[in-house]
Formats: C-alpha cells, sequence, structure tokens
C-alpha cells in the first residue's frame, strides 16, 4: 500500500494515472452519448376525407346532336373509414347568383350513384361537393356523346378538385383543331389565372392568357385557337395566382369538312424526372391507330429517354428511344410504328423535368375516327373512383392496367343500385400492360349498363391505368378516356408542433 | 505696453527683500537655506516668516546665516498673510520683492537671471522661474501656470515631462507659482499683493491674474531654476487645510469669478454651478462623499456668497487691459477634454498593466519588453510597439478576415442567431416584459444574457444590432489580448504568452461559435479572464500591505458580478462554478478567502434572480445557452477533450492534439507549482463536465424537439485552464530541461512543445480559410411579405401561421407583425399549452376538408403562409382547405388568406357569431385597449392570448370603471365577461412579483457596480 501511495506521488506515474481517466472518461462519454438530435420518423394518422368539392367544365348538350351528362357516386365501402356519420354529396350547377343554382344529383349514402342527363340547350358549368361520410371517395364525370357533326366523338373527363396548378399536354391550336380551357371557379371569390403556353419552340406569346379573372362562381373559357393560333402542339401550363379553381381542356377537329374527334385532355402531373404516360389502347381489328407522344420541358431543354410497356414486355423503340425537347419547348414523336397496335404504357426517363401527354387517333378507312387524349399520371396510390361506366352491345369499358416496375394487382369492384360485386381481380407481371374488359352485371335481376367502379390496388409495385370506353359507332369508331386517379379517401395528418424559427438554416 | 503707462520710476538699485515662509519645513529647509547662500546675487535682505512651526523649523532659520531677520507669526496665518507680513516688516524701501517656500531651493544664478529679464523689459512686472523636481531634478513642474475654465490649474504640462530645454526662453504667462516669484515692489503694493482670502489654493494664479489686468506683463524666465518639492501638494507637508479639496475647490471658484469679464459673469456663474453639480456627482459615484460635500460645499461658499464676490470684484474693478486681450494665455477650450480622455487611458492601462501584476505571486516578475517606458519618447510609438497590441492587431486582422462573408447589409441570422430587435430599448423591455407576444404569448420571464444583451445595446448608443457583430468580430482579440495581460502576473515571457493570447483567440470553440452564431460563448470567453483576475484578487491571492481588505471587496463584488455576467450567458457554468467554489472553500488558505468563497458560489446565481422562476419550472433551461436549438450532425463526445465543441462547422478536432498533449504533460509539474495545479484541476472539473452534457439531449418545456447541449462555454474555460497550466508549467522548462542530463525527457517535451506551438497556428489557418460564417448569415431572414406585415400592425393586430414540414412533421409558428428576433426561443410558451393549436394545425395541414378556419380566427390568424421550398403536399392541402383563399407567392413560399376576419380581440355573440374589435395601436405589443360596442346582453371578450392569470381588463362605461370578470369555464385563450353597456376596456398584464423581483435584481446590480468602482486613490492634480 505505501509502495503504491509512493508510486502515486511520482510525476510520471500521476502522468499515465490522468491519461488514464481522461481516455475512460471520453470513452465513457462517447459510449454512453444519446445526442442524436434527428428525430425518429413518424407516421402520421391517417383519417378519412371530411370535405370534397369538384368542379366540370360543364354541360353542353343539343338535342340530337350531343348528349351530355354528370354522374357522381360515392364509393360503397372503404377500408379504413368509418362511415357512420352523416352527409350529403351533390352536384349542382354553378351561378353567380346561388340562389339560381339547380341540384342536378343528390346522393344519400355511401355506394350511392346517380347520372343527370343534360337538356337540351343546358350549357351550365357544374360543381360537385360532398361532406361528411358521403366526401371519401366522392367523385363526379362528365361523359360527351356527340353522334353527329364536327364535333362527332365521345369525351369524357374526370371532374377536377379545385386546386391552383394544373399542366395539359398535346393540346393543339392549328387548322381545323379547336381547343378551349375552361376554368370553373366554384369559390366566392374571384379566382387570376396565368396561362403559359408552350409551344414547339419554346413559350408562345399568349398576352391573352395572362391574369384571366374568372370570376365568383363562374367559368370562364379561353379559346386557344385564338389566343395562340397555328400551333400544332400545345402544352398548357395554368397557374392560379389568387383564389381556387378547376381547369380542364376540350379539343374538337375537323378535317375539312369531316368530323375528326373530340375529347378532353385530361390534366398531366407537374413535370418530374421519371414519368409514366398509361393508356394507350389495342387496336381492334380492322382500325388504325395514331399515336403521338408530346413532351414539354418547362425549364431546360431535355433528353427524354423512351420506352414502351406491352402485354408482353416493355421495349426500347428503335429509332424514337430519345427525344430531345427545347428549351421550355414541346417534342412531339410519333409512336405508331413502335406500337403496332398493342395496349401500352409509355415510360419516360429525363434530365431535367418533363410532363408529357399522348393523343391517340382511333379510325377505320374511309370513315371517322375519334380521338383520345393520354397524360402522364401518378400510380394509384389507393383506390380509384369512376362514377360512370357503361356496358352496352356497342359501348364497352375498359381498363388499360400498366405496372412498369414491379409485379401488381387490382381488384375491380363494381357498384349500382346499392348493390356492390367484384368485377374482376387483375395481376399484372413486372414491365407488362393489361386490358381488361368490364362486364356488365344483373342486380336484382335487372341487367345494369350503368354502374360504378372502384379500382383498388392490392399489390405492392406501382399500377397505372386508364379508364376508356370504346364505341363501335355506325360511322366509325367513339372512344374516350381518362387516367384513374387516387380518390380522396383518407387524409393523413401530419403531426404538428411550434417551433419558433421556421424556414431557415437550424 | 509701453513705458508711459507705468511711471513709476525705475529702481536704480537691485533693492531685492526676499520673503520665505516656512512651516514645519525642516525636511526640506536645511537644502532651501543652503541655495539661498549660494546664491549668486543674493537678495539684499531675506526675511523668514515662520507661521507657528511646531519641529525644528525655527531653530534652523535661526541659525542660518542666510536670513537676515525671522518671524513668527501663529499656526493659523495662510501663505498671503505670511508674506504680506514678511514685506512689512522690511522697513527701507525696496525695489523688489522675492517669494520662497521652505521647500523651493534656488539654483544659484536664479536671482540674477529673474532680475535680468525683469529690470531689462520695464513693462515686466511679475517673474518667475522654472520649476523643477526636488527629487528628480530634470522633471518639469511648471513653466508659468493659468486656469482653466472650470478653475483647474494648469501647466501646460505632461505629466512626468522631462525637462530637455524644450521651453527655453521666456514667455508671458497668465501666472508664475509663489515659489521664487519676483514682483516689482510698487506693483505689489498696487495690485495690493497677494490676496489674503485664497488660503494655499490659486493665490499665484490670481495674484499673476491681476497684475495682467492692472496692465503688467507676467513672464517666465527659463534661465532661472528652482527646486520645488511642492510639498502640500503631495501630502508630504503634514499641515495642510482640514479640508484641501474644499479649499481648492472655493478657491478655484472664488479665482475664475472674481478675475473673470463682468459680461460673461451670469453665464460663468451658472456654468460653474452645474459643473460641480455634476462633479459632486461624479464622486457620489466615485465613492468619494468627502469629495462631494467639498464640490458642494464651495458652491456654498463662493457661488452662494455674492457678497463676497462682489467686495473681491471691487477690489479687483480697476483694470487697465480689456480681459480679451488675455485670451491667449489661457488654456484652450479643448484643452481639458483632450486631458480628461488621456487620464482616462492612463488609468485604463494601469489596469491592465499594474493590476494584474499585483494578484498573483508565482515568482518573480520578470522585467517585460512592454513595461519598459522610455523617458520622453513618443507615447504613440510607445504604444504601438507593444507586444500586447501588434497581438491584438494580428488578431483583429485576421477576424476581419474571416469575417468577409459578412460584410453587407441585412440583420444577422442563422445557426444559433436570430435577429436583433432594432433598439436597445426593444431589449430592456423584453427584459422587464411580463408578456411576450410570441406565437400565441406567453408570461415567461426572459432569459438573463437579454439583460447583458441590452446593456451592451445601451453602451452601442441603442444600436442592438450593433451587438452581435461586434462581439463576434471584436471578441476573439480582445479575448486573446485579455489573455496575454492577465497571464502576465504568472511572471510567464512575453513569448509564451503571446502564444497564449493566440491559442485562446484563434481556438476552435470560438471558431464554431461564430459560425454558429453563438455570440454569448463568444463573449463568455471575453469576460473569463476579468473574471479569473477578479477571483484571484478576492480570494486574497499574491496580495499583501495595507488595503487588502478593500481590494478584496471590491475584487469580490467585480468577480460577482462577471460571474453573473457568465452565467446569464451560459447558466451551464454554474456546475463549473460552484464545484471550483466548493474546492476554494475547503481548501482555502484562510477564513477570509473561504468567506469569499461562499460569496461567490451564491452571489452569482442570485443576481439572476428572476430567472429562478423559469428554472424552478423547468431545469433544462440550466444545460442551455440562449438561442436556436441546432439540428445537424452531433459531435462525438470524446472530441471534447481535444477542445471540439461541435462537430458543427468546427476545426478538425486533431488540430487541437497539441494543446491537449501539452495539458497532460503539465500535470508532470502539478506537484511543484500551485498554480499548475490550480488550473489542472479546474481543466478537470470543466472537462468532466463537457464530457457528461455532450452525451445528452435535454427537451425544454419550450421546444418539441430534443436539444443537442452545447458544451461551448465550458470548453473555452477548459482550454483557458489549460493554457493557464500549459504556461505557467513551461516557465523556466527549458532551463531545467537544459540542466538536467540528456534523456528522453528532452526530445519528448521539444516534440509536445513543437505540436502545442502548431495548434494556434492551425487553427488560425482555419479561421482564415473557412471564415467566421457558415449558417451565420446576413439578409432577410424568412420575411412575412410587406403587405402582410403592414396589415399585422393594423388595430386588428392580425396573425400568420408559418408552415414548414420536417421529418414528415410539420412545423408552425405563428407570426405577428414581426419577424422571429433574438429572445423569442426562451419567452415562448410552453409546448403543452399549445396542444389545441397542434391539433388545428395537424387538421389543416391534413387537407381532410372540413378546415379549422374558426379555430384559425379565433387566434388571429388571418394569414397561413408556407415557407419555401413549398411541399407539393402541403400545397395541395391547403389550396383544398374551404374558407382558405390562395393570394399570392411571395417569393418562393405560398401565402393564403383565411376568408372570414380574424383579430387579436373580439367579441362572441353567440358561440358562432365573432366580431374583431380594433385595438388602439401603441408603442406596447402587449396591452390592448378596445372599444366594445353595445349589445342587449353580457357578452365574452375574448383576447387572442393563452389564458393568464395576470391579464386584467378594466372597463370604463359612461358611468363606472370596474375591472372585467373572467369566465369560470377556462378556455386556451384569455377571456373576460363584458356587460351589455358600451364600453372603453383595457386589458394589460400585470405580474407584480415579478416586478418585486426585477427590482430587488436592479438594487443588486447597482450595488455591486458601486462597490466595485475604484475609488479615489491620487489627490487632485490641480492642488499645490
Amino acid at each position: 500500500m505505501s509502495s503504491l501511495s509512493v508510486w502515486a506521488r511520482r510525476p510520471a506515474a500521476q502522468l499515465v494515472l490522468v491519461l488514464l481517466v481522461v481516455t475512460a472518461a471520453a470513452v465513457v462519454a462517447t459510449a454512453v452519448s444519446d445526442n442524436s438530435s434527428t428525430p425518429a420518423a413518424v407516421t402520421p394518422e391517417v383519417v378519412p376525407v371530411t370535405e370534397t368539392t369538384v368542379a366540370c367544365p360543364g354541360l353542353r348538350s343539343r338535342r340530337g346532336f350531343t348528349e351530355s351528362a354528370v354522374a357522381a357516386a360515392t364509393p360503397p365501402t372503404v377500408s379504413g373509414v368509418d362511415q357512420t356519420d352523416a352527409g350529403s354529396g351533390v352536384v349542382r350547377t354553378l351561378f353567380p347568383r346561388v340562389s339560381r343554382e339547380r341540384t342536378l344529383i343528390s346522393l344519400n349514402e355511401p355506394g350511392d350513384r346517380d347520372a343527370y342527363v343534360g337538356r337540351d340547350g343546358e350549357r351550365d358549368s357544374v360543381t360537385g361537393s360532398a361532406s361528411g361520410a358521403l366526401a371519401p371517395g366522392f367523385s363526379v364525370t362528365q361523359t360527351e356523346r356527340t353522334v353527329d357533326g364536327a364535333g362527332r366523338g365521345l369525351a369524357s373527363t374526370q371532374c377536377q378538385p379545385t386546386g391552383t396548378d394544373f399542366w395539359f399536354v398535346g393540346a393543339a391550336s392549328g387548322v381545323g383543331q379547336r381547343a378551349v380551357l375552361v376554368l370553373t371557379n366554384p369559390e366566392a371569390a374571384t379566382a387570376i389565372v396565368d396561362v403559359t403556353l408552350h409551344g414547339r419552340s419554346g413559350i408562345v406569346d399568349a398576352p391573352g392568357a395572362r391574369g384571366v379573372q374568372v370570376g365568383p362562381r363562374s367559368s370562364v373559357s379561353l379559346r386557344l385557337d385564338q389566343v395562340a393560333p397555328g400551333e400544332k402542339v400545345l402544352a398548357v401550363h395554368a397557374q392560379v395566382r389568387v383564389g381556387r379553381l378547376s381547369a380542364a381542356i376540350t379539343e374538337t377537329d375537323v378535317n375539312g369538312f369531316d368530323p375528326g374527334g373530340t375529347d378532353w385532355l385530361p390534366a398531366a402531373i407537374a413535370p418530374i424526372n421519371d414519368l409514366v404516360v398509361p393508356g394507350v389502347p389495342a387496336v381492334a381489328r380492322g382500325r388504325d391507330a395514331k399515336v403521338r407522344l408530346d413532351i414539354v420541358a418547362p425549364g431546360e431543354a431535355a433528353v427524354v429517354t423512351v420506352s414502351i410497356v406491352t402485354p408482353e414486355g416493355s421495349f426500347t423503340p428503335q429509332g424514337v428511344n430519345i427525344v430531345d425537347v427545347p428549351e421550355q419547348g414541346v417534342a412531339s414523336v410519333d409512336l405508331t410504328e413502335a406500337l403496332r397496335g398493342d395496349p401500352a404504357a409509355i415510360v419516360l426517363s429525363s434530365d431535367v423535368p418533363v410532363s408529357a401527354g399522348a393523343r391517340v387517333l382511333l379510325e377505320k378507312p374511309d370513315i371517322f375516327g375519334d380521338v383520345l387524349f393520354l397524360a402522364a399520371a401518378d400510380p394509384l396510390d389507393a383506390a380509384a373512383v369512376v362514377p360512370d361506366n357503361r356496358s352496352t352491345k356497342d359501348l364497352q369499358t375498359r381498363l388499360i392496367l400498366t405496372a412498369p416496375e414491379s409485379a401488381a394487382s387490382a381488384v375491380i369492384t363494381g357498384f349500382a343500385r346499392g348493390r356492390e360485386w367484384t368485377a374482376g381481380r387483375v395481376s399484372l407481371d413486372a414491365g407488362t400492360t393489361k386490358v381488361v374488359t368490364v362486364d356488365a352485371r344483373k342486380v336484382k335481376g335487372k341487367r345494369v349498363d350503368s354502374y360504378g367502379l372502384v379500382v383498388t390496388p392490392s399489390g405492392t409495385g406501382p399500377l397505372y391505368g386508364v379508364r376508356m370506353l370504346d364505341e363501335e359507332g355506325p360511322r366509325g369508331p367513339l372512344v374516350s378516356s381518362f387516367p384513374l386517379t387516387t380518390a380522396r379517401l383518407l387524409a393523413e395528418v401530419p403531426e404538428a408542433f411550434p417551433k419558433i424559427v421556421v424556414g431557415s438554416a437550424g | 505696453m509701453s513705458q508711459d503707462t507705468h511711471p513709476s520710476p525705475m529702481p536704480d538699485d537691485r533693492g531685492v527683500v526676499a520673503v520665505v515662509v516656512a512651516h514645519d519645513g525642516e525636511e526640506f529647509l536645511p537644502r532651501t537655506l543652503a541655495a539661498l547662500k549660494a546664491l549668486d546675487p543674493r537678495p539684499d535682505t531675506v526675511v523668514a516668516v515662520d507661521t507657528g512651526s511646531t519641529d525644528s523649523t525655527p531653530a534652523l532659520l535661526a541659525a542660518s546665516p542666510a536670513i537676515d531677520h525671522v518671524i513668527t507669526l501663529p499656526a493659523d496665518t495662510g501663505f498671503a498673510s505670511a508674506v504680506h507680513a514678511g514685506v512689512e516688516s522690511v522697513a527701507h524701501p525696496t525695489g523688489w520683492l522675492w517669494l520662497l517656500h521652505d521647500d523651493s531651493a534656488p539654483a544659484p544664478e536664479a536671482l540674477g537671471a529673474l532680475l535680468d529679464c525683469a529690470v531689462d523689459q520695464p513693462s515686466v512686472a511679475v517673474c518667475g522661474p522654472k520649476v523643477l523636481g526636488w527629487d528628480e531634478p530634470r522633471r518639469l513642474l511648471e513653466v508659468g501656470v493659468t486656469i482653466s475654465r472650470s478653475g483647474r490649474r494648469h501647466t501646460g504640462l505632461e505629466p512626468g515631462e522631462q525637462d530637455q530645454g524644450q521651453y527655453e526662453g521666456q514667455r508671458d504667462t497668465l501666472a508664475v507659482g509663489t515659489a521664487g516669484l519676483l514682483v516689482r515692489r510698487d506693483v505689489w503694493d498696487e495690485l495690493g499683493g497677494l490676496d489674503r482670502s485664497l488660503h494655499f489654493f490659486r493665490d499665484d494664479v490670481d495674484f499673476g491674474w491681476r497684475a495682467n489686468l492692472a496692465g503688467h506683463r507676467v513672464v517666465v524666465a527659463t534661465s532661472s531654476v528652482i527646486h520645488h518639492a511642492e510639498a502640500m501638494a503631495r501630502g508630504r507637508r503634514v499641515e495642510a487645510p482640514r479640508d484641501p479639496h474644499a479649499v481648492d475647490r472655493a478657491s478655484a471658484l472664488y479665482t475664475l469669478l472674481a478675475n473673470g469679464r463682468t459680461s460673461t459673469l451670469v453665464f460663468r456663474w451658472l456654468w460653474l454651478l452645474l459643473q460641480t453639480l455634476v462633479r459632486a456627482l461624479g464622486y457620489v459615484l466615485g465613492k468619494a462623499p468627502r469629495e462631494a460635500a467639498a464640490e458642494l460645499s464651495a458652491v456654498w461658499t463662493v457661488l452662494l456668497r455674492p457678497g463676497r464676490l462682489w467686495r473681491a470684484r471691487r477690489e479687483r474693478r480697476d483694470r487697465k487691459v480689456p480681459a480679451r486681450s488675455l485670451r491667449s494665455l489661457f488654456p484652450p477650450p479643448g484643452q481639458q477634454v483632450r486631458q480628461t480622455f488621456d487620464t482616462l487611458a492612463g488609468s485604463l492601462s494601469i489596469e491592465t498593466d499594474v493590476h494584474p501584476s499585483t494578484i498573483l505571486e508565482s515568482g518573480p516578475v520578470e522585467e517585460d519588453l512592454d513595461s519598459f517606458v522610455a523617458a520622453g519618447s513618443g507615447r504613440l510609438g510607445r504604444w504601438v510597439r507593444r507586444p500586447g497590441v501588434l497581438l491584438f492587431a494580428g488578431l483583429v486582422a485576421i477576424e476581419l478576415i474571416a469575417w468577409r462573408g459578412l460584410y453587407r447589409g441585412g440583420a444577422l441570422h442563422g445557426g444559433a442567431m436570430l435577429p436583433m430587435p432594432s433598439g436597445a430599448s426593444d431589449l430592456w423591455q423584453s427584459y422587464t416584459a411580463s408578456w411576450h407576444p410570441v406565437t400565441l404569448g406567453s408570461g415567461t420571464m426572459a432569459h438573463p444574457s437579454t439583460a447583458v444583451l441590452a446593456v451592451l445595446a445601451t453602451v452601442l448608443l441603442g444600436h442592438a444590432t450593433w451587438v452581435v457583430p461586434v462581439v463576434l468580430v471584436a471578441g476573439p482579440p480582445l479575448a486573446g489580448l485579455l489573455a496575454y495581460q492577465v497571464t502576465r502576473s504568472f511572471g510567464l515571457s512575453p513569448r509564451l504568452r503571446l502564444w497564449i493570447g493566440a491559442a485562446y483567440a484563434l481556438n476552435p470553440v470560438f471558431l464554431a461559435a461564430s459560425a454558429q452564431g453563438r455570440w454569448t460563448t463568444v463573449l463568455v470567453g471575453v469576460v473569463a479572464p476579468l473574471a479569473a483576475v477578479a477571483v484571484a484578487r478576492a480570494v486574497g491571492l499574491g496580495s499583501s500591505g495595507r488595503g487588502d481588505r478593500a481590494i478584496s471587496v471590491r475584487a469580490t463584488a467585480v468577480a460577482v458580478l462577471l460571474l453573473g455576467v457568465m452565467l446569464a450567458l451560459a447558466p451551464l457554468l454554474i456546475v463549473p462554478f460552484l464545484g471550483a467554489a466548493i474546492a476554494l472553500g475547503v481548501w482555502a488558505p484562510s477564513p477570509r478567502a473561504r468567506a469569499v468563497a461562499v460569496v461567490l458560489a451564491v452571489g452569482p446565481p442570485a443576481l439572476l434572480l428572476p430567472w429562478w422562476s423559469v428554472v424552478v419550472s423547468d431545469p433544462t433551461v440550466l444545460l442551455l445557452e440562449p438561442g436556436v436549438p441546432l439540428v445537424g450532425e452531433s459531435l462525438a463526445p470524446w472530441q471534447a477533450v481535444f477542445f471540439d465543441a461541435g462537430g458543427l462547422w468546427s476545426a478538425p478536432w486533431w488540430f487541437g492534439l497539441g494543446l491537449a498533449l501539452a495539458a497532460l504533460v503539465a500535470v508532470l509539474r502539478a506537484q511543484q507549482v500551485a498554480p499548475v495545479r490550480a488550473a489542472l484541476a479546474f481543466l478537470g472539473l470543466c472537462l468532466a463536465w463537457a464530457l457528461s452534457v455532450d452525451t445528452i439531449t435535454v427537451t425544454p418545456d419550450t421546444s418539441a424537439q430534443p436539444v443537442v447541449v452545447w458544451s461551448g462555454s465550458v470548453l473555452v474555460l477548459a482550454l483557458g485552464a489549460s493554457l493557464v497550466a500549459v504556461g505557467t508549467a513551461a516557465r523556466g522548462g527549458r532551463m531545467r530541461l537544459q540542466l538536467a542530463t540528456f534523456s528522453w525527457r528532452q526530445p519528448t517535451f521539444a516534440a509536445v512543445a513543437a505540436l502545442a506551438l502548431l495548434s494556434p497556428l492551425l487553427w488560425g489557418v482555419t479561421w482564415i480559410d473557412r471564415g467566421a460564417d457558415g449558417p451565420l448569415d446576413r439578409g432577410s431572414a424568412n420575411p412575412l411579405p410587406a403587405f402582410v406585415r403592414a396589415q399585422s400592425a393594423l388595430p386588428e393586430q392580425i396573425r400568420t401561421l408559418v408552415l414548414e414540414p420536417a421529418d414528415g412533421r410539420l412545423a408552425y409558428t405563428v407570426l405577428r407583425s414581426r419577424d422571429a428576433q433574438w429572445g423569442d426561443i426562451e419567452t415562448a410558451p410552453p409546448v403543452d399549452r399549445l396542444t389545441s393549436m397542434n391539433a388545428v394545425v395537424s387538421d389543416l395541414a391534413s387537407g381532410r376538408g372540413s378546415a379549422p378556419v374558426d379555430e384559425l380566427v379565433s387566434r388571429g390568424v388571418q394569414y397561413v403562409l408556407a415557407v419555401a421550398p413549398v411541399d407539393h403536399k402541403l400545397e395541395v392541402a391547403l389550396d383544398s382547405a374551404p374558407g382558405l383563399l390562395r393570394v399570392a407567392n411571395p417569393g418562393q413560399s405560398s401565402l393564403w388568406r383565411v376568408e372570414l376576419a380574424a383579430g387579436r380581440v373580439t367579441v362572441l355573440a353567440s358561440d358562432t357569431k365573432r366580431e374583431v374589435l380594433g385595438s388602439e395601436v401603441s408603442g406596447d405589443p402587449v396591452a390592448a385597449q378596445v372599444q366594445v360596442p353595445g349589445a342587449e346582453t353580457d357578452r365574452l371578450l375574448e383576447l387572442a392570448e393563452l389564458a393568464d392569470d395576470g391579464w386584467v381588463a378594466t372597463a370604463t362605461t359612461s358611468d363606472q370603471t370596474r375591472e372585467l370578470p373572467t369566465p369560470t369555464a377556462s378556455e386556451w385563450a384569455q377571456r373576460f365577461i363584458v356587460g351589455a353597456a358600451p364600453s372603453d376596456v383595457a386589458m394589460v398584464v400585470d405580474n407584480p412579483w415579478r416586478r418585486v423581483l426585477l427590482w430587488a435584481q436592479l438594487l443588486a446590480v447597482v450595488a455591486l457596480v458601486l462597490i466595485a468602482l475604484p475609488g479615489r486613490s491620487r489627490p487632485d492634480e490641480g492642488a499645490v
């Protein structure tokens, strides 16, 4: 003991002791350290949406020529949604004076669907709103069937929730191409919209498209062939500066005196680097199809790689696999040859954010054809709800589904007259496309030729799809389609916390 | 001045009568008498006047052959009376009078030179010699005197100025000192001699002034030399007026007012009164009540005695020349300011030069390079060549280079830093406020660092935004300079101290703190050396001799103040402080040191008194420095051993390896050298504490996220301690190693020394290389759009909800008319009071539809801002929220307006009907003053602030004023029940308890400052 204390008095020994103590302290401190300041990721709570507002571009019925209908539906049951609350789901015409509005459709409970067919000359804007139990999945579509005349064709669109940023790719304002941008404002305040038009060589100078004012509860139609005439292809970017509204574009083509088809352009997703344009239809025997892909690069010039996903798998089309998109411009590429009539989705990969759309012209030799538009879409995160589907002798409802990356599957549920049924289960291998034709079904002993559909992705891989209406009319095909979009069913409630300094480093 | 005005006959002989006034002058008389004897020529008659001396003076005078005869007068006879008596005792007429003191020894040729000067020029009536020091025969004391506007006796010489012939020749002056004054007898009689009412002081100035006014010249002949002990002025003569200061001031005022121009008399009187009062106040602050009383008594005896002044002016009414023509004889107006400044600079340099050297007796103090003061060389040149100054200049240069990224406009923010409010008054208001308008409001006591900040901002003339740049730029160099100065008392060589200064200034903690905007840490580092000195003096280390106790009390006060400031800036220092105080108490060398240790343990925390209410409710704040909690890469605690405070934006840890190794090696000397032992112990304490806090995160009540504890301030102290340890251990090390036999030691120590020298070098390079910015930035910090800000300042006092997604969660704040600013972090409302607000924000951001618009409006939220880059999901959710409309995209952020009108004060007629009331706009962002319109029933008045007992609403209706009751059901917001009649309602927060604590704190600080202020130690220079 004493020798130890003597030893401990030696400076060198003290030095060694101190070194040991400090090292030990540092090691222990580091080992027990719990000072990671990054909080663990949290999974937000999920609740059903309680209110949904959509706006449709509007009825445009004309007796003998155009049958214009809106249909609304709330899906019967959605997993995770406790539908015990009361609620309402109505579709009404939109008029600056509320007292003059008419209720077109009124839903009573989840699983209801109803349609309203416009009378002759009825040309009102339409808004749909649902609350409470009817809000989750509430969706409204608009379908127009014009059997004759310059606007011959089948057109359908999903009424958009009001928002502030809209992209449409693939409209045209050339000779015989009449594209109209319809801005519908269901709110009680004026909205102001800036519309930017991208043409082949960049932004098209269109002073008339700047600062468009849309009054409360009303709509404004902007004819693109007037504000920017002579453009073979246009990408339209509508940005709401003040307020909130819903936008849609309809295009009607004529070839001389012959109708060239009509349809609504579905809204494309905002520009990103990798995107999928689903829904190129199969070309039935005896038909021709022309497919043109349009890509807009809103910022820098883009180099886009194109690949195609068909039922047999995906491939890179020779000769058209690389597309150069000019700065702020739109590039088009004809994929007719590459597609060879197969149903497909077009997968794009770009070095800078781009958006895309496609125009498909289906026709029979020597008689009239019809046009349909596709757009870059988001994959289905959850169920998509389509209220208005038909299955008659001539008119088929098809779903064109694509799993571009990995295997995916979906459950297709039909509903009508208070009943629901499984209309199909689809599984797709990775990198394939499938077309599902939904059959008509008897409910309560009666055949329903008009019903709602819920497409619920059940696998893990991303699933893209469109709903297509395909009619073999006496004077040629009538077609229309729009992408399946995730219905507003559930909302993630982020955890909010107070923080004094918001928006800067720290 | 022609001869015509002096008709008096030229004295044909050199009949000179010398009058020597003596009083208890045995110390000086032998030399004076010898000098008188050696005079050539000699005066014709030498009269000695002894004013009641009690020592051997009468005997010396009587025995001296140089004295012709001696007159003895009573002890209370003044100098003037003594001279008059001496003059009158000479019966025969004389041409000249020569006045001498018992402590003034004229040079042999002094009288001759004076006579030469005076006789040759008939206009000269008074002639004086050049006065040199008694013991320092080359030191200039006087070449003529004059008087400043404040009555100060002014010689025009610098203190300690040496005679190098720079004033050679003859010059006109206002007056000459009475020691060696030669005056023509007729002029003496004409003027009535010295004014008998002036005792001891200013009699010479008054006499010269009168001579000048009477049209005679007063000159100094520098060929005549006299050595003067100035015994009375220097306190070497025991006999002095009972209250020399009072007599001095009274004489000064009397002289000025008696001789000054009539036209400006009233103005001058007022000026002197004001000046005297200010000086009295200054003396009170300087803890010199007797001097203050003396000033005031001067007012009484002179300024308020118009009769005495009137008599004096009547005696002087016979003026031959206009006062204006004498202007050149007075000191220029700027003289006094300059002199004051010089004195101040001198006292500062004395502070840093002398005080540290008296604190520690760790060995013989070496003759430093910088302590050599060359006599007579240029003051500026001397100053610039000091190593400390060179070190400071170099460090400032490095700092200015490092600061390069921040030379632009805009508020300093980023990292831990928030923009400062614009003025010191805002800071004071924030510190003393009972309610803080942060998000939904809180009554939390402000952080004590706000008070420090407010003091600094006040010192910087109210520019609160200057404080942090000044601290961050000037702080490290100043810390280095202080470290250099303070270590002087350890007897280290200047080179070693330069290394210490550089290492301390450039240390990586300062670098990381600068980059992170942690000005508090830098300021702690600046204060630390001063606090160390104060503590050392307080415990009486090394001091000896008289006045110890006073020094210790003062130093204790300073130490408590400085430690209190450090605690205010970095509360987590409380642990090392308490630890050190306990160690001091246990191992104290004396009972007094033990008492000091207790005071040092209790005092500084007690100084933060009002803030302890916060600590009691949430002790975690003790661990946190003020400022924005930083999220990011966390530090591996072991790096603290190498003085690396934060993995964030610092130098590589191994740059500190050299210093850490050197500190380790210093252990070898711990047994022999006490300072090494003390410094190492403190280093160990700090290091242990830093390692402990580095391992944890804490979540204070005001934060929803865990906060990594910043141990930088502790590490700064650790680093300082290690520098002291290494420095003192290395003292004389080279010699010891040279003497020892060669072994492993020499190469090892050489290597460690080289590494240790490398540390500051590497750190300095890092400073220059990476710059002081980082997260710290300048510019606009996430501003509200201008129109929203403008609208927020309107009577409705609307707010904006600001959102930012963060790792799947959503951070939010509620802004009023200003952005977040310094102090908001600490005064934010407790997170658990905001749970209902959290739910509202979650609901809003979910986009599920029914937006909680009512809830937003009830919280005064009119706008919702999503900061850039805007999360797409959030944007979609808000775009779809009913009742919320997009307004604009200011910059890259998105803004929505709530469609219902919102405001801070609302009246609830029913549950759904809400009416916004405009509040009168005033400077106070907290109080609300509204007019409530009449209604049929009682209603609820809702103030969109978190409910708090402190809120008081007073309603004034047409017939009465009363306090409004609060409803029993509690809500998140503060509500009152307001009656049916229309009324004016004023709502304020009252927290009397806090007010009491703040006053107590103020009193404590003022008391400490008064105790800490240096007392008067030197006699007034104006005294003669």
